[in-house]
């Protein structure tokens, strides 16, 4: 019995890497293998502590904690600025120094390792079997595995499914994507370092192979099989893994040199299989009990009519960020330029947009329309110009902060956030959450929940001010384009800001999801928010835009009503080519 | 080695970390056939072959479906069922045959040469060096005179390109994992030479591997793979001689962290994370 216990304390050690794997690469999509290497690292720490100065296993815990967790963020610093490829080089290269150093350092050991760790104690009692030791890993697994899971399930979660999926519409939406992503890979590296402290006492050695490459290759597959974006399928996929070999050797039969290289053959093929078969893993991110039964009430409710739209006024229940949501805020840019390399994309160019009013940008293609919109929002730093958002200048902002004073913008390609639901969509533009800080999930959970319950209503009017209710529950990857599209909207809404840059609400979309569009740009404008659009479609601007600016080349080369630019020969032929 | 892999990411960006598995097929091959009395030169190329095969089959098997499949997680995917392969045919040879070294013969008598003063080397290194510069030069050559070659560079800067041009990805990808395969299993034959075949002796060079083709810049042409190799091998005995063996390791992949680490900033100009607007968090 003992040894199966002592394959259970294994398989949950492992298991805690597994999490650690999965709150990086399945939550965050960090394809980083530096996980185990950084669990070494603190399980060594830990070891020498307890075994050169006699600590005990909690402060050496908390110490091996502390370590990973500033491991985590000094990778992520200069890991966050690299493409996948060289993250997970660079993680590898990690793992490797690592590793190696481990064997170098005569201090540790060497290829040996560290010995002489003192066992655990719990109140005066020493854990030495393994069913005692099941004692003290079963707790840490279960903290680590709520830990990630209070992460994963909340406003911080949400973000972090969304940089997953659309990193620059997420920073477009007011989030500072960089110190979520920083936070993500310390929170992952602290439960690694937790799991490699547990390693280091469970075994009371602490040595290279217990954090080499084969375990890091071992646990990414147990991430990998069990289900990238599921905690219960890293669980899972730790125990079934590792209680492969003694399954084997027991129970098969094998003998145990053999037993080692099948588990080895049937992880490894495993693998090949799930990621050929069914690459969400054995237990998909979505698998839940709850989302099992909504998904059989959604089958017996009736399909409702996908573009139908509830005429609901919109009732800014929150006020919006810069508080002076009444007043309405304008927005004035003067001057603004920039070149990339020898290309002029945009020059002198002026532009003011007023509360209640629909201000359009019409040009050909490649004018630089879309290149205004990230100039504005500080997308892109301009070379020249200011940007002045109700009265105060946001030159030189970075786009998250731009949208904190007012002012937030949509992409032409929607950019949603396709695995998550409509709502979840919408609830993850909404600017202040108390959910969005670790120390606040953990510390004050009452006020986290008390704002994502304001959070969620605020969301629900705004989708309901779009006409998207009905759908606030599915998969936002299954909406129409028209409804993205609105979604998008939505989106902007919920951010608060008053200032909405739109570009394109009507490309793609076909004529009957037109209405829906128009009818929700002037109903923005009838609620005084200040809106620039970016459109192609005459008809379109004609019917909404207050004011067209006309760009050719970077310049503003013609300002009026829609009318007056159709009357100017030259800019039809510009325009419209030959037929003008 | 490096410039087989390097060849192989920069052309169809697979992470191909299977690499360990064609360098253990190629010599194990080699030893087997030489074990069961094939004379020497034939044993090897048969094994570089089945090496080459091997890389192959794993391409059209194993990545493309998944490529396929699976276009935005594409990275992650290929990068783990790479992984697989490598486990799978370790532990496959090592069930088979075994954990044990086996020795491949060399066919002439290893001796040292004097090389100048105090710095020595055995003839056998001596063609190592010989038959890496001919597969570098030839890789050279033929990417850039032959029909194929150049096919191979259209592909690797534009796919999407080529493709409409009437060259298919398909065939190139499964030839260029041929030619890295092939540049991969001579090099595993040589080194087998030197040291033995074991099981896991693909791990460490593919390593190494990544560290060329990485530091050399993925997209580079061969020489520079070359002498990017040629610059880490001598960095590898400076170390040997001055430190120690076990510190190699650590000052290599040092090497390459940093390099990674730092290219933001060779590439910004600065300090990127200095830059305003771009702040890390407080």
């Amino acid at each position: 019995m003992n040894i199966w216990l002592g394959y259970l304390n294994e398989a949950l050690i492992i298991g805690m890497f597994a999490l650690s794997v999965n709150v990086l690469i399945g939550y965050s999509g960090i394809l980083s293998i530096a996980g185990v290497a950084t669990g070494g690292v603190a399980g060594y720490l830990a070891g020498y502590l307890s075994a050169m100065h006699g600590w005990a296993f909690l402060p050496c815990l908390f110490v091996g904690i502390g370590a990973g967790a500033l491991i985590g963020i000094l990778l992520s610093l200069p890991a966050l600025r690299l493409s996948a490829e060289y993250v997970l080089m660079l993680t590898l290269a990690f793992a490797s120094v690592i590793v190696s150093a481990l064997v170098a350092i005569p201090a540790l050991g060497g290829q040996n390792g560290l010995l002489g760790i003192m066992p655990v104690h719990i109140g005066g009692k020493i854990l030495l079997r393994p069913d005692e030791l099941l004692e003290f890993i079963v707790p840490l697994t279960a903290i680590c595995f709520l830990a990630c899971w209070r992460i994963i399930y909340s406003p911080f979660g949400r973000v972090l499914k969304g940089i997953r999926e659309e990193p620059d519409a997420v920073r477009a939406l007011g989030k500072n994507v960089l110190s979520y992503q920083v936070i993500a890979f310390a929170a992952s590296s602290a439960v690694a370092a937790v799991g490699g402290v547990a390693l280091v006492f469970y075994n009371q050695l602490a040595s290279p192979t217990l954090f080499d490459f084969n375990v890091a290759t071992l646990v990414i597959a147990i991430a990998v099989i069990g289900g990238l974006g599921n905690l219960w399928g890293s669980m899972v996929g730790a125990l079934l893994l590792v209680s492969l070999q003694p399954i084997l050797e027991k129970i098969v039969d094998v003998n145990p040199s053999s037993a080692v290289l099948w588990q080895a053959i049937v992880y490894g093929l495993l693998l090949l299989v799930i990621v050929r078969l069914r690459p969400e893993g054995l237990i998909p991110e979505r698998a839940s009990w709850r989302g099992l039964r909504s998904a059989l009430a959604r089958s017996r409710r009736k399909a409702s009519p996908a573009e139908a739209i509830a005429p609901v006024a919109v009732a800014p229940s929150l006020p919006s960020q810069n508080g002076n949501a009444a007043a309405g805020v304008s927005l004035k840019a003067h001057g603004l330029e920039k070149h990339f390399g020898g290309i002029t994309a945009v020059s002198d160019l002026d532009i003011e947009l007023s509360p209640g009013m629909i201000t359009a940008l019409v040009g050909p293609n490649g004018a630089g329309k879309t290149t205004v919109f990230n100039l504005l929002t500080g997308q892109i730093p301009p070379d020249r110009g200011e940007v002045e958002l109700g009265g105060a200048s946001v030159s030189g902002l970075p786009p998250h902060r731009v949208v904190a004073r007012g002012m937030a913008r949509s992409f032409q390609d929607v950019r949603t956030f396709t695995r998550m639901t409509v709502l979840e969509n919408v609830m993850l533009a909404v600017g202040e959450q108390t959910g969005e800080s670790l120390p606040a999930l953990f510390l004050r959970p009452l006020a986290v929940r008390r704002r994502e319950r304001q959070v969620r209503e605020w969301a629900l009017e705004c989708l309901g001010f779009v006409g998207l209710s009905e759908q606030a529950d599915e998969r936002a990857g299954n909406l129409g384009y028209g409804s993205q599209k609105l979604l998008a909207v939505a989106r902007l809404l919920a951010t608060g800001c008053d200032v909405l840059l739109i570009d394109e609400p009507a490309s793609g979309i076909d004529r009957e999801a037109l209405e829906p569009v128009m009818l929700v740009m002037e109903r923005l404008r009838a609620s005084g928010k200040t809106i620039c659009l970016v459109e192609h479609n005459l008809e379109v601007v004609t019917r909404l835009a207050d004011h067209v600016l006309f760009i050719e080349d970077g310049k503003v080369t013609e300002t009026g009503t829609m009318d007056d630019i159709r009357k100017q020969p030259r800019l039809a032929t510009v325009y419209f080519g030959h037929h003008g | 080695m490096g410039a087989g892999f390097g060849l192989i990411y920069g052309v169809t960006g697979r992470f191909h970390f299977a690499f360990a598995s064609t360098f253990l097929a190629a010599p194990l091959g080699a030893v087997l056939l030489n074990e069961a009395g094939v004379p020497l030169v034939p044993a090897i190329v048969v094994g570089v072959a089945i090496g080459m095969l091997l890389g192959v089959l794993i391409e059209i098997v194993v990545y493309r479906p998944v490529a396929e499949r699976s276009r935005d997680y594409g990275l992650l995917a290929i990068f783990v069922s790479s992984l697989g392969v490598t486990v799978v045919v370790e532990n496959v040879v090592r069930l088979i045959w075994g954990s044990n070294y086996r020795n491949l013969p060399t066919g002439f008598g290893v001796s040292p040469i004097k090389l100048g003063s105090g710095v020595t080397a055995s003839n056998l290194q001596v063609v190592g060096v010989v038959v890496a510069v001919v597969l570098v030069g030839g890789l050279w050559a033929y990417l850039r005179w032959s029909r194929r070659g150049v096919a191979i560079r259209a592909v690797s800067s534009n796919p999407d390109l080529a493709e409409s041009v009437g060259v298919s990805t398909r065939v190139m990808f499964a030839l260029v994992f041929a030619i890295g395969s092939l540049l991969c299993g001579a090099g595993a034959i040589v080194f087998a030479m030197e040291k033995a075949v074991i099981p896991d002796m693909g791990t460490s060079p593919t390593f190494f591997a990544f560290v060329v083709a990485f530091v050399a810049g993925t997209k580079s042409g061969p020489l520079r793979f070359g002498l990017t190799g040629l610059a880490i091998g001598v960095l590898q005995s400076v170390i040997l001689i001055w430190v120690s063996e076990v510190w190699q390791e650590v000052v290599v992949f040092g090497i390459l962290f940093f390099f990674v680490a730092l290219r933001p900033v060779f590439e910004g100009g600065s300090l990127p994370w200095l830059r305003p607007g771009r702040r890390a968090p407080a």
